[in-house]
């Protein structure tokens, strides 16, 4: 369950070039974003809050783009306990990515 | 979804890291700062301490797990001032959350820790002061700190003068969330 969500986050980013000047910075990686879950909550609880998070936003698991992803950070940030400030992190830096790509006009065609 | 973020896992690596600490977390938690709300007041401190430094910058830094937000901020500018905050691998505060010491850099190119991050090398940060916040159970929250796009160095008095409008913004913080209980 948790490779399949994975490969989720990485279909989801996969459109979007590396922004070169960024160096070894670059934020590519999208599995932070579930390794951030799991830091602090078991794999089980993990994935329920995503798949809670998917379902509240309206946002189709299978198919979903990198602003809908920032909708579901939105919707974690705004959850009590520490989902919110974890919530609150992803949904940082993947805006800080989307608008530097925004930025450097290597967007998706 | 109450129920589902109930099963918290304190593994040992976590609680023994400064910036993942999920108590130093909860702290943020428990004082709000992570809630999207203008804080005029933190925004006018942020404002103060960079015209009495003579620098572009003031920030009230809050150190997340993988980002920094800014609670409160002058100056800001382009895609920093959208996104309000910064990830955390180019945060120049979360060394102070590490350290639990003001960071203090005069030349951020000349600077080992600091001469790669891409806020130097592609938004031309060049100097940068940052005293720890810290909330009254002792967590440190992130930093209060004034930034330059010139070289400078800052004095022990200045730094002492940092400090002052650290222990001011955390006591607005602190009053806040009373207010609001």
């Amino acid at each position: 369950m948790f490779k399949k969500l994975l490969k989720k986050f990485v279909d989801a980013f996969k459109n979007y070039a590396p922004i070169e000047q960024y160096g070894k910075y670059q934020i590519t990686d999208p599995k932070f974003a579930l390794q951030s879950l799991r830091t602090y909550y078991s794999e089980v609880y993990a994935e329920m809050i995503w798949e809670e998070a998917c379902k509240e936003v309206g946002v189709d698991e299978d198919h979903f783009t990198i602003h809908q992803l920032l909708d579901v950070y939105a919707f974690l940030s705004k959850q009590n306990d520490l989902v919110g400030v974890v919530g609150k992190s992803l949904h940082i830096k993947l805006n800080t990515y989307i608008k530097l790509s925004q930025k450097t006009q290597i967007q998706p065609a | 979804m109450k129920n589902i973020f109930q099963k918290f896992i304190k593994r040992k690596e976590i609680q023994e890291d400064k910036i993942k600490n999920p108590d130093r977390l909860e702290e943020i938690k428990r004082l709000r700062l992570h809630e999207d709300e203008v804080d005029q007041i933190l925004n006018d401190y942020t404002q103060e301490a960079a015209k009495e430094f003579d620098l572009p910058i003031g920030l009230v830094s809050i150190v997340l797990d993988e980002s920094q937000y800014f609670a409160g901020s002058h100056g800001l500018t382009d895609w920093i001032k959208e996104v309000n905050g910064t990830p955390i691998e180019w945060s120049f505060c979360a060394n102070s959350v590490k350290t639990e010491k003001p960071f203090v850099v005069e030349d951020s190119e000349e600077n080992k820790i600091t001469k790669d991050n891409p806020l130097v090398t592609q938004e031309g940060i060049k100097c940068y002061a940052g005293v720890p916040l810290v909330s009254k159970n002792g967590f440190i929250v992130g930093n209060f700190c004034v930034i330059g796009d010139a070289t400078r160095s800052f004095t022990e008095l200045e730094i002492n003068r940092l400090k002052e409008y650290s222990k001011e913004a955390m006591r607005h913080i602190e009053e806040r969330v009373a207010i609001v209980s």
